[in-house]
């Protein structure tokens, strides 16, 4: 009874976490794939008269803007909703491109060990020794900015996230009875690492990868917040904050909602990759 | 030649900080095609260490620094790696120790008995899909179609030795290496898996060397025995010379001790007249 309430209790607040964290994530990939239909406004549409508006709690707030406006009259709500786009195309791309890098070299290292294993172990090592946030301002500062840039910035950074922990865990596995078994039965190295090890790292990569899709936002904010990441013209929640942060005083609205929405879809994808894990893991599920 | 296996005077020497320590100092052993060879020894004899070299699964930091292991005519310590895993994981099976973790928990039971069949015997998905199901209806699963579809921690200890050992006669090898294939179980399953382990032996043209450190057992199952002692084989005999005239000190003592601890079980058995109950009273 007590067993049964113990993994009853586990397996329930697993399955919350998924589900709000889920529901947050997809309202916010609703968010920015339909985007030009949802938002109210054109995010880059000004009207000057009506500039720094309220939102909707508050008295003197106007209907056709439901989040108020920034310093030009541009719709908030609009701009945050295309926002949105920019944060999860980053997201996505760069934290699997990092974990594709990172894994493939931490399943070498971890199962091939010898120079492999030092030369990207002692890779990774310096690689973390340098202030993250200063790397990537030198790398968009050297190869231009633009969403491309914001990406290969975040890979280049990151992937050593993965590659550490993915060593770490193959280094755990393949010293296992299953992995002395396959041997015995005669499946090769590759076919090892493909398919009895990697399995046994995906729960923990996934984790990891929803935790570097909230590291991502962030990294893309701080970017987008001292002008390195997509053009100007385009609204993303770092440059709202940034253009926020002027007015912080008169409107502080124009700097919070950007804010809260960083806060939420990081909590939401950390939420759904803790959330994941515990649900994929074989033995906890059923 | 009627031996399968023939190991002629293997010395195995462990590295530790540029100091070599033997492991193993001159084992001969001969295994005969079919039969089923107890090997016993204290903990620390070498008894798995030997094992793991004939299946080729040494740790790093041990070498085989001189003798001769003669399968079936090769000798496989001259083969390179990739020969030698091909012959041995084709022809030399292994019955784990731990049937608790020798299977990979996240995949499930049926595709790791249809990857042996796969790599060896040249079958197709659904040919080795088949395949499995006879084999795990062979070693007394039932309903081993909804096994196959169960992932390991499904299942008891038992029963996922039962999977190990359907997977050890999967290729019909000519040795199985069991290493103390029942020490994980209790003591009613440790009986059915002898059982069963026997059963499919006498089936098959199978040779086991049967690793324990339970002489009871091995009287048992075993028709011949080698003893072990601190990296020697010391005594080799039928099963049932060796109980009746043990030849070595070693194996005098070992004997000593088991038939010592048998009656000191059923002393205490006789005993037992539950004294505390009386104290309970008054």
């Amino acid at each position: 009874m007590n067993e049964f309430a113990r993994r009853f209790g586990s397996f329930s607040s697993g399955h919350l976490r998924v589900w709000l964290g889920g529901s947050i994530v997809l309202l916010l990939i609703t968010a920015a794939v339909f985007a030009p239909w949802i938002a109210p406004h054109d995010p880059l549409e000004q009207d000057l008269i009506s500039g720094l508006l309220p939102p909707f709690w508050s008295s003197d707030y106007d209907s056709t803007y439901l989040l108020g406006t920034d310093s030009l009259g541009r719709d908030l709500l609009s701009r945050l909703i295309y926002g949105a786009r920019i944060a999860l195309i980053v997201a996505i791309v760069a934290a699997t491109l990092a974990a594709v890098l990172g894994t493939v070299l931490g399943l070498l290292a971890g199962y091939f060990g010898g120079l492999f294993d030092t030369t990207i172990s002692r890779m990774v090592d310096i690689w973390m020794s340098f202030p993250p946030v200063l790397l990537s301002i030198v790398l968009v500062a050297v190869i231009g900015t633009g969403l491309h840039s914001v990406i290969i910035a975040i890979v280049v950074i990151d992937w050593t996230r993965f590659c550490r922990v993915v060593r770490a865990e193959v280094l755990v596995q393949r010293e296992q009875d299953y992995i002395t078994s396959a041997v015995t039965i005669g499946l090769g190295r590759w076919t090892i690492l493909w398919r009895e090890i990697l399995p046994n790292v995906v729960p923990l990569l996934i984790t990891l990868l929803t935790l570097e899709m909230g590291i991502a936002i962030i990294v893309e904010a701080i970017l987008s917040f001292v002008g390195l990441s997509v053009s100007s013209d385009q609204a993303t929640w770092g440059g709202l904050i940034q253009e926020g942060r002027q007015y912080v005083h008169q409107a502080w609205w124009v700097m919070t909602l950007p804010v809260l929405c960083i806060i939420a879809s990081v909590l939401a994808f950390n939420a759904l990759g803790d959330g994941l894990r515990s649900m994929l893991d074989p033995v906890m599920r059923r | 030649m009627n031996s399968i296996l023939n190991i002629d005077d293997l010395h195995l020497e462990v590295r530790r900080d540029h100091i070599a320590n033997p492991v193993l100092s001159g084992v001969d052993l001969s295994i005969k095609i079919g039969e089923i060879h107890g090997l016993v020894g204290n903990s620390g004899a070498g008894k798995s260490m030997l094992a793991k070299a004939i299946l080729g699964i040494l740790p790093a930091a041990t070498r085989i620094s001189s003798g001769v292991i003669n399968f079936d005519g090769k000798d496989i310590t001259r083969l390179d790696s990739k020969q030698r895993r091909h012959l041995a994981s084709r022809h030399i099976a292994m019955i784990p120790q731990d049937p608790m973790t020798s299977l990979n928990p996240v995949r499930r039971v049926g595709k790791q008995v249809c990857d042996v069949l796969q790599l060896h015997m040249g079958m197709d998905r659904g040919k080795a899909q088949q395949e499995t199901q006879r084999l795990l209806d062979n070693v007394q699963i039932r309903e081993p179609k909804t096994v196959m579809r169960m992932y390991p921690f499904e299942l008891s200890g038992g029963m996922r030795q039962r999977v190990l050992i359907a997977i050890a006669f999967s290729c019909k090898p000519e040795l199985i290496i069991a290493d103390e294939p029942t020490t994980a179980l209790d003591v009613t399953v440790q009986r059915q898996i002898l059982q069963l382990i026997k059963q499919l032996q006498m089936n098959s043209a199978t040779a086991l060397l049967f690793i324990s450190h339970d002489l009871g057992v091995v009287a048992k199952i075993c028709d011949r025995v080698s003893i072990m002692q601190s990296g020697r084989i010391v005594e080799c005999q039928t099963a049932e010379s060796l109980f009746d005239e043990p030849q070595h000190a070693y194996t005098q003592s070992l004997l000593e001790t088991t038939s010592k601890y048998y009656r000191f079980d059923r002393g205490t058995n006789t005993h037992s007249e539950t004294p505390a109950e009386h104290q309970d009273h008054a």
